[in-house]
């Protein structure tokens, strides 16, 4: 995140002029301040005229009203999602499938969350967002990332102040020694730091690498209020999960009635913009150091490199009281790769970050793994290979669907010049058995674990959709074989961590070493 | 995932008696039996006299033979309470019902289909008096009904010839690769079939979900 350049463009502002000029939405009467991310618990449900199935667009579906626009963009944050099966605000937005109203409703929720966490941090509106507007998750106060909370035994445990010089003075702790010296001299950067996650995907998948012949780089990040879970239960180590095994790990959800935020994860990927396309500002950029993963040879020292990055690939993830499977957002840039279905019918629009369309008889094979070796070359910096003889040639296995397509053109309608109209949402996971989600939310107030999965060993509820792959974050898993193909929900429900329970537990004890469909604890040190 | 072997079923039991349905007969008789065969490519032609009601017919006619509550078989489906015939089956992630549907509508040579769905139609208001109704009929129909028996418990597909012939063993074919995950057997066992499983890490170190999990038979009383 680039704290340090929020540190320097907004070193004169009080923490309550940014809180609210971060939050443009603070000041309807639904919205709440929480620390570091404030959410809208009002019911909104879309305005559109008419239904988005079909290949045709209604035009009526884009005349927004400039007070729907007004009210959507500044909406804020969804508390929790807004779902219906029946029509949404219009009476004539009505899908003729049940189960489409709902998917509406949560790709709508998703467009709301997009919005709001992509909105700039200093408050202008997100329809006039530039290039390299910071926003608002890239903000100290919003979001942390993983590597900054799971720290080695040897530095003192992380810490998470409500005031702004207390953030910069941890963000200062945690700078790694490699980047101290560009640190000092471009201290506006922000600082990625490379493990094997942030250039592998998902199950060691492979490497990602863009049409310059650069690795694609994926962070982590949680809000605070998975921050404070964690800490709370001494879950930022191995040793304190292992200390506490009973736990029932339980993030917290958001919800509408009494406007919590919840807890909230994010995973970005990003590129590396080459000068052309920094010019272009095509892509939301942010100024980085990206510190080089750790060499196999320990007498390599790691480089702090200053790249200028490109963001391409955007997953929000929220825990919700009614989702405790959480809701699972997957927003990606416009130009990564072409749908398999544009590349059959030549229905191209490049050029595309992850797609050559002119590779002629030499094009790689779709969506293969790059040869081996994968780990970043300390000499080659992060270009995959010297001789740049390597390009992935990535195709959308899964096309949008027309509803998804439809709702992207509304919205990128709606956010005229802004940066933000490159982007794209893919679709949103969600529970979709609600009597299956019943058995695992339980009523506010009830005694710890709220998320109660010893009632039913399913705890999926049967995703929609089944499956869900983001062409830069989840490229080699996209498809619809069971198990095998990305599913949000159906991978992280396998997630646990460090904690070491009885393996056959008493009733009203059980604990089954879940960890909430998260993989964060596992990076425990 | 395409299953591109097909094998003859070896060992499994030969169905003493063709023309009796029973779950208990369907049920023991098949579980012992690997289906791993090919997936063929659907036939374009499905059965479908009046879709809204067939469906609807299909899945009366399903939980008579299974057992299975429709609620279970059709997580969305929204019910008539005037006339069941007119419920919506509503649309869900996996939508196997369909599947199904279509299967049995493609594989069926006979008028066997239709009459079963007639049959679901004509005892709507009470469901217990089909499986003797099928007893009573011809052996297509009731091989046809075993069929559907299995193909919901199992995902797969048993040729009614075979089981009306007691072959051996019988030709089987995985529906499809959701069909493969979706087979009511492992949620009555509680477990989940090879190579698949949406239970939670160390699930196996609890007990096993009971069978007769109400929730699975009548969902209002989960």
């Amino acid at each position: 995140m680039r704290h340090s350049l929020l540190l320097v463009a907004a070193v004169a502002l009080s923490l309550v002029s940014v809180t609210s000029q971060q939050l443009p939405a603070q000041t309807a009467g639904g919205t709440t301040v929480a620390a570091g991310l404030a959410c809208n618990g009002t019911r909104i449900l879309d305005p559109f005229k008419g239904p988005l199935a079909g290949t045709d667009l209604p035009p009526a579906l884009l005349q927004i009203s400039d007070k729907d626009k007004s009210d959507i963009l500044k909406s804020g944050l969804p508390c929790q999602e807004n779902v219906t099966t029946g029509a949404q605000a219009d009476p004539t937005g009505k899908e003729a499938v049940g189960l489409d109203n709902l998917q509406r409703g949560f790709d709508f929720y998703s467009w709301r969350t997009f919005i709001a966490l992509n909105s700039p941090a200093n408050g202008t509106p997100v329809d006039q967002a530039q290039a390299d507007t910071p926003t608002l998750w890239e903000d100290m106060h919003s979001f942390k990332q993983l590597l900054d909370v799971m720290l080695p035994s040897d530095l003192q445990p992380p810490i998470w102040p409500a005031d702004r010089a207390g953030m910069e003075a941890e963000q200062e702790r945690l700078v790694p020694r490699e980047c101290r010296e560009p640190h000092q001299k471009m201290p506006t950067r922000m600082i990625v730091k490379m493990i094997e996650e942030s250039f592998n995907e998902p199950f060691k998948t492979g490497p990602l690498i863009d049409q310059t012949g650069h690795y694609a780089i994926f962070e982590i990040l949680m809000n605070r209020q998975m921050f404070d879970y964690i800490m709370a239960h001494n879950l930022n180590t191995k040793a304190g999960q292992a200390g506490n095994s009973d736990l029932s790990v339980d993030f917290p959800a958001g919800q509408n009635s009494d406007k919590t935020v919840g807890a909230f994860m994010l995973k970005i990927s990003w590129k590396i913009l080459s000068p052309s396309e920094i010019q272009a500002r095509n892509f939301h950029m942010a100024d980085a150091l990206v510190l080089m993963p750790p060499p196999d040879d320990p007498k390599v020292g790691r480089k702090c490199l200053p790249e200028t990055l490109g963001l391409i690939g955007f997953h929000a993830v929220h825990k919700t009281a009614t989702r405790p499977q959480w809701i699972w957002t997957s927003f990606e840039h416009i130009k990564n790769a072409p749908a398999k279905d544009e590349v059959g019918t030549k229905n191209l629009e490049g050029p595309y970050s992850f797609f050559s369309v002119d590779c002629g008889d030499h094009c790689p094979l779709v969506n293969a793994t790059p040869p081996r070796p994968w780990d970043p070359d300390p000499k080659l910096e992060l270009r995959f290979r010297g001789d740049n003889s390597f390009k992935s040639q990535i195709v959308r296995e899964t096309p949008l669907t027309q509803e998804a397509k439809n709702m992207n053109r509304i919205f990128q309608s709606m956010l005229g010049s802004s940066v933000w109209k490159n982007y794209m949402l893919l679709s949103t996971q969600w529970p979709s058995a609600f009597a299956c989600t019943s058995l695992h939310a339980q009523n506010p107030g009830a005694p710890a674990p709220k998320t109660d999965f010893l009632k039913q060993p399913d705890m999926t509820c049967s995703p929609a959709p089944t499956f869900l792959a983001n062409s830069t974050l989840e490229t080699y898993s996209q498809g619809d074989t069971p198990l095998a193909s990305s599913s949000c929900i159906a991978c992280h429900e396998n997630a646990v961590g460090f904690q070491r329970s009885a393996s056959n537990p008493q009733p009203g004890k059980g604990n089954l070493n879940q960890s909430d469909f998260t993989f964060m604890l596992e990076k425990a040190q | 995932m395409r299953h591109r072997r097909q094998r003859s079923v070896r060992g499994a039991t030969p169905f003493v008696q063709a023309s009796v349905v029973t779950r208990r007969v369907m049920v023991a008789g098949a579980v012992a039996t690997t289906a791993v065969a090919a997936v063929l490519p659907l036939a374009t032609a499905a059965y479908a006299a009046d879709p809204a009601t067939d469906m609807i017919a299909f899945l009366l006619l399903s939980e008579a033979l299974t057992g299975v509550s429709r609620q279970t078989l059709a997580p969305e489906l929204v019910e008539d309470k005037n006339e069941i015939l007119n419920s919506d089956p509503g649309v869900d992630p996996i939508n196997i019902k369909n599947t199904y549907f279509k299967w049995i509508g493609d594989h069926d040579p006979t008028s066997s289909f239709g009459k079963l769905l007639q049959l679901a139609k004509d005892n709507r208001q009470s469901l217990g008096n089909i499986i003797p109704k099928v007893n009573g009929s011809a052996d297509d129909m009731v091989c046809l009904a075993r069929s559907i028996v299995l193909l919901w418990y199992l995902g797969s597909w048993y040729e009614p010839d075979d089981l009306k012939n007691k072959v051996a063993s019988p030709r089987v074919k995985v529906v499809s690769p959701r069909a493969y995950t979706q087979g009511l057997v492992w949620r009555v066992a509680g477990a989940h079939p090879m190579g698949y499983s949406n239970l939670q890490f160390g699930y196996w170190s609890r007990d096993p979900r009971d069978p007769s999990s109400p929730g699975l038979f009548d969902p209002s009383k989960t």
